[in-house]
């Protein structure tokens, strides 16, 4: 018979913590709730965030092109090499593996790993591992080397021990690898040494990884040797990616309009943030590809990538399965720029320079676009980047002649007699002479008991305006300069733009110097009335840009407008259509009588003629002799000034040795600056070379050789083509003159330019002036009223 | 005592039971093959054998008589206290814990035992143990033991000879930093406690008389393991131990007023060993499970790895191999103690829920036998066992998905590992015991 069920315990306990049981469950239920349902949405991004890795794909930049569409930069494809740390062989790991049924403590294998690792580079690379190892463990240790195919590894039996060879180079470590890279590519051992302790420094921590550049650029042989070795599974955790690299097609062609590429710095990264600009990327310096960094850039596209949680990318397949096939943002390429510059003319200025230090500007009259823009001595951009560049840079940055900086609108001179011109100008301008009015130059200007000297120690005689600029007389400006004073001077010449930077989209103008009675308060306290005097002709305390000069003659030819320089015409997009299209802009208008500026450039257009200090130009006979024979017979004329600015004052007794005979630094700056052709001029080029000694002969061959190019191969081609055709010589030159040339043809820099003597007792000889027009005072005569000197303050 | 039979006669063994004991680790296989294909694609396979070979020992354990599970007790304790000393000793240092013995042919764990033998113990001791009313402090802790004393000095000793240790190895090691051997005032003052209680616990014996339990509290039988477990160090299975232990005690009844006591006597204990006991590694996992993005890379990656694996499962999962957390290996020890998060990201909100289900309604099935017990030994044995299983559920499940912190606890049925799946299937077979009739003596 069945007794009554009597439970143990009441059925109650068993309820309580059964419904226990399912509270406590519920809490879990609650919370799966909560993550999956409520917040799941965030948790797939996380999820996403750890397996998607963004590649970058780089973008194209900006081609920047001449003004006729010529490519001048542009961009190579190049490879790349970059290393994995997490995938490089571990050679700690292999060598714990393979010694295992040794039992070796920690330190013993650290031990042998190093010594392993130190041989690498010798040979023979062996090492012993281990000697008389008992032969039980021999069989042990040659399964190990069986079962995990390593290589590297002998075990020498020797009697009843053995002994473990390793081969440094096959063993798989960080060290063969390098090793096999260095060989491939045939790089030196330091090189090698300091690129991987570079990139092993940058994938420290959770960088191991991540790809990190090891090698850029490493030529397309040695690229095929490393895939060769790679899909042999020889080079573990290193991989070649292509990329693309600038290339400057013509080397050194104006090298210091174009600039050049190399990485951005760690505090420009701070401060380009908001750019997206990111560690590695490079950016321009120095020239076009600085200051218009911003619209050559593009924008890098971006690849995810699946990674697992080593890293590893798991191919484009499962990219595509979890990402989308339209995982990729593509890059953007960034928009090309149409300079002005002339390749021909460019090269013609380069190729022609007859100088070592100084600097060519061709620029168009009536635009203020510039054609030519070189400096010297020059550098190669396409060398100032990639693994071989730091002895390039060294050299480069020793160099005591400055190749880095352009010396077009990096440096500044005394323009000596170019800037007569201004001189003239401002003395039109407050009517302090005109056509016809003259000046006596007895040889010399004197004021109180200072005395200048004209470098032509006769003394020119009588002059007017015209003869004084196309003889160059010294005298004439003195006095004319010391009518003027320094603030009437300096207003005129403030309006040609001296004194103040040009605003060329180029980088680190110089604004030069333009002194006028304030400067000479703050610089010496007070103004004393002479240091006018050799200003006014170019020495003293005034400087001045090349490009200065040239937008300064522009505005003269052009009858008064000062044009700002440019350098871009135009922006077009990857596809060549055209984006932007650059005007020219007009800084300021002379405000002299278009009479008056005609009367100059009458005065500057005898500057190649007979007498003129120029006028060797059209007759040289060495690697110039085509551009005179042009002169002769093309009608064309130049029209412009010589310069010669002296840059260290020479004793009285030394001052007619032969420029040969003086140190290079003490040479005087050679000055050419010249516009073609007289009748609605086009083309301004200023040449200046750096103790070039006189400017008529080292100088201006090359403003003519540039003008020549402009005339014969790029007017009337492609944007130029509208220009009217030339008209036919009025003159044709055949013969130069009769030997009757006056001693002094050629200008000299004046022999006291710097510091005016002191009273002498007599004026110089009477010599013979030029067969000119104008009448010959005597030289005894004193000098005509308006050019009295004011009595002393 | 003659016994009879549960009141639905017909039914002998309890399928319910049985079927979902059985499908529970069939789902734990499917999941297997998906947690563990990128490493060991065979897995679930050797998962599917130990479930098989558990089944065999679970079903010997029931059909055995519950008579013999009772006299198996004391001597299973016996041996597997044995064991967890001897794996302290000898035991085979993995990670910088020792909890495997390697017996040559197979390496076993015996905490895992433990963990049976507390059940089987606590069934035991509390079934012969009434107190009517529920039990007290009083009579559960037995402040005067003699036991209390002797484990002072015990673990006096014990510390003295392991900071020594630490000493002399840092010492032959050249080491910067030489940890200090425990100072011998210390030592004493120790020592001098336990003789004065030992004095104490002497006249108490005296006083009242002999009785086992002046000299083994009830305390102590759960203390020993749970102790020996925790010094290997594992705080994950020394927790179950004790809570099963609770749970037996519980169930079989405390005063309400003591009840509270004791849980206010845990916190404090619980801060106490926070500052003394725990490893600096198990108090940094509770540290970053409360803020897990505070050490992402190091100990807190498991955790937000595994929440970040369960949330992006959202309400029907990604589906079963298309788990990118489990798939790309971003998740590790997925296959063992986190194989929940494989669950929630590959089956979602629905999976989640439905295993949390399938488990309660196991854990309520085994308590079963409690109800239908008719001596208090079955039952507590079937309590004993339902606990095991649903405290490591509810912890794995709580710290894989951010409730608890990490410690190391299984997933019962559905985590790899051969001896913990037959410990788990054992207990099972302990909680049919319980509801099978029991023959007659």
């Amino acid at each position: 018979m069945k007794k009554a069920f009597q439970p143990a315990f009441p059925g109650r306990n068993t309820t309580v913590a059964t419904t226990i049981v399912g509270a406590l469950l519920c809490i879990h239920i609650a919370r799966l709730y909560v993550l999956q349902v409520i917040r799941g949405e965030e948790y797939v991004q996380k999820g996403e965030s750890n397996f998607i890795q963004d590649r970058r794909i780089p973008h194209a930049r900006g081609l920047i092109y001449d003004q006729r569409g010529r490519v001048l930069v542009d961009n190579r494809p190049s490879h790349d090499v970059y290393m994995t740390v997490a995938f490089l062989p571990d050679s700690t790991k292999t060598l714990t593996k393979l010694l295992a049924p040794l039992a070796l403590q920690k330190s013993e294998i650290a031990e042998i790993d190093a010594r392993v690792l130190a041989a690498v580079e010798q040979a023979p690379d062996l090492v012993v591992a281990r000697d008389d190892v008992p032969v039980e463990a021999c069989d042990e240790l040659r399964a190990v080397v069986q079962r995990e195919d390593l290589r590297g590894v002998t075990i020498d039996e020797e009697g009843d021990t053995c002994r473990v060879l390793l081969a440094a180079r096959e063993l798989p470590s960080r060290a063969s690898v390098f090793r096999m890279l260095r060989e491939l590519i045939g790089l030196p051992p330091e090189l090698m040494k300091e690129r991987v302790e570079r990139a092993l420094h940058k994938s420290r921590g959770l960088g191991k990884f991540k790809p990190t550049l090891l090698l850029e650029d490493i030529g397309f042989d040695a690229y095929a040797r490393i895939e060769a070795a790679a899909s042999l599974g020889d080079l573990p955790g290193i991989d070649v990616v292509d990329s693309q690299k600038r290339r400057y097609r013509y080397g050194t062609l104006a090298a210091h309009v174009l600039g050049y590429m190399n990485e951005i710095g760690a505090k420009e990264l701070e401060s380009r943030k908001e750019q997206g600009y990111l560690l590695g990327d490079l950016i321009g310096r120095r020239g076009i590809e600085a200051t218009h960094q911003a619209e050559l850039r593009g924008k890098d596209g971006i690849d995810p990538v699946v990674v697992d949680a080593k890293g590893r990318n798991m191919g484009n397949d499962r990219a595509a399965a979890l990402l989308g096939a339209d995982r990729r943002t593509m890059p953007e390429p960034g928009l090309s720029l149409v300079l002005s510059l002339d390749e021909d003319m460019q090269r013609t200025a380069e190729q022609m320079y007859n100088g070592v230090a100084g600097s060519v500007v061709a620029m168009e009259v009536k635009t203020g676009f510039i054609l030519a823009m070189a400096s010297f001595p020059t550098f190669d951009p396409n060398q100032v980047t990639g693994p071989w560049s730091k002895p390039y840079l060294e050299k480069v940055t020793k160099d005591p002649l400055r190749p880095w900086g352009n010396k077009a609108i990096q440096e500044h001179y005394a323009p000596g007699s170019t800037f007569k011109a201004i001189t003239a100008a401002a003395g039109l301008r407050n009517k302090l002479i005109d056509e016809k009015s003259n000046r006596a130059c007895p040889g010399f200007f004197r004021l109180g008991r200072s005395v200048w000297r004209c470098f032509n120690r006769g003394g020119h005689g009588s002059l007017a305006l015209v003869r004084a600029l196309q003889v160059s007389c010294d005298s004439y400006f003195y006095s004319l300069g010391y009518e003027l004073g320094p603030d009437r001077l300096a207003e005129t010449a403030r309006l040609f733009g001296f004194g103040a930077r040009t605003g060329l989209d180029l980088d680190k103008e110089t604004p030069g110097i333009m002194p006028d009675r304030a400067y000479y308060v703050r610089r010496f306290g007070a103004y004393t009335p002479g240091l006018v005097v050799n200003n006014a002709i170019g020495q003293g305390d005034v400087t001045v840009t090349p490009l200065q000069l040239a937008v300064a003659y522009a505005a003269i030819a052009n009858g008064g407008t000062v044009y700002q320089p440019q350098l871009v015409r135009e922006t077009r997009d990857a596809d060549g259509n055209t984006v932007a299209i650059h005007d020219p802009v007009v800084v300021a208008e002379l405000g002299i009588d278009k009479a008056q500026l005609a009367l100059m450039k009458e005065a500057l257009a005898h500057v190649t003629d007979p007498g003129g200090t120029a006028s060797g130009l059209l007759w040289r006979r060495d690697r110039f002799a085509d551009v005179s024979q042009w002169l002769r017979e093309s009608g064309v004329t130049i029209v412009g000034k010589t310069g010669t600015a002296q840059v260290v004052r020479l004793s009285k007794s030394v001052q007619h040795i032969e420029a040969k005979d003086v140190p290079y630094e003490q040479r005087d700056h050679a000055w050419f600056v010249g516009f073609a052709p007289y009748d609605d001029p086009e083309i301004v080029v200023v040449t200046m070379t750096e103790h070039g000694g006189f400017g008529g002969s080292t100088s201006g061959p090359v403003t003519a050789a540039v003008l020549h190019r402009w005339f014969t191969a790029v007017r009337g081609q492609g944007r130029y083509e509208d220009l009217p055709a030339l008209p036919p010589p009025k003159r044709v030159i055949t013969a130069p003159p009769k030997k009757q040339e006056p001693a002094v043809s050629e200008e000299q820099a004046p022999p006291t330019a710097h510091t005016p003597e002191t009273d002498e007792s007599a004026p110089p000889d009477a010599s013979p002036v030029m067969p000119t027009t104008p009448p010959k005072p005597d030289p005894q005569a004193p000098a005509p009223a308006t050019s009295a000197p004011e009595s002393l303050p | 005592m003659t016994l009879s039979t549960a009141p639905e006669s017909g039914q002998r063994w309890p399928l319910g039971l049985i079927g979902v004991a059985a499908l529970i680790p069939l789902l734990g296989v499917l999941n297997l093959s998906s947690a563990a294909r990128a490493t060991m694609p065979d897995l679930w396979f050797k998962q599917l054998l130990w479930l098989c070979a558990g089944f065999v020992a679970g079903a010997a354990v029931a059909r055995v008589r519950g008579s013999t599970l009772e006299l198996l007790a004391y001597p299973l304790y016996g041996v597997t206290c044995a064991l967890l000393v001897a794996v302290l000793v000898i035991g085979t240092p993995i990670k910088g814990a020792q909890r495997w013995l390697d017996l040559g042919a197979f390496n076993m764990q015996p905490s895992e035992l433990a963990k049976l033998a507390m059940i089987l113990v606590g069934a035991r001791y509390f079934s012969r143990f009434e107190m009517p009313g529920g039990y007290t402090l009083a009579a559960l802790l037995r402040p005067l033991n003699l036991s209390r004393p002797l484990g002072l000095i015990a673990f006096a000793a014990y510390r003295y000879v392991r900071t020594r240790a630490e000493h002399d190895a840092a010492l032959a090691a050249g080491a910067a930093d030489i940890p200090d051997v425990d100072p011998t005032w210390l030592t004493a003052t120790l020592v001098g406690v336990a003789v004065i209680w030992g004095v104490l616990g002497a006249f108490d014996l005296a006083r009242g008389g002999f009785d086992a339990k002046r000299v083994v509290a009830p305390i102590d039988i759960v203390m020993v393991p749970f102790v020996l477990v925790l010094i290997e160090p594992d705080l994950g299975t020394a927790s179950i131990v004790l809570a099963v232990a609770a749970s037996i005690i519980l169930f079989a009844g405390m005063r309400p007023r003591d009840l509270a006591i004791a849980s206010v006597g845990v916190v404090g204990v619980a801060v106490l060993a926070w500052s003394f006991v725990l490893h600096d590694y198990q108090r940094k996992r509770v540290t970053t499970f409360l803020n897990p993005e505070s050490d992402i890379q190091g100990a807190g990656y498991h955790a937000a790895q595994s929440i970040i694996a369960v949330g992006s499962g959202e309400l029907t999962g990604k589906g079963y191999l298309h788990g990118t957390q489990t798939q790309l290996s971003f998740l590790p020890e997925n296959h063992t103690d986190f194989v929940f998060s494989v669950l929630g990201e590959e089956w979602g909100f629905v999976g989640g829920v439905l295993l949390i289900l399938l488990l309660f309604a196991l854990i309520a099935l085994m308590l079963r036998g409690a109800r239908r017990a008719t001596d208090r030994f079955s039952a507590l044995m079937a309590v004993g066992a339902a606990s095991m299983i649903f405290w490591h559920a509810f912890i794995n499940i709580g710290m894989v998905i951010g409730v608890l912190p990490v410690v190391g606890v299984t997933l019962p049925l559905m985590s790899y590992g051969g001896s913990s799946m037959i410990t788990k299937i054992i207990a099972i077979g302990f909680a049919v015991n319980a509801q099978l009739p029991r023959k007659v003596t």
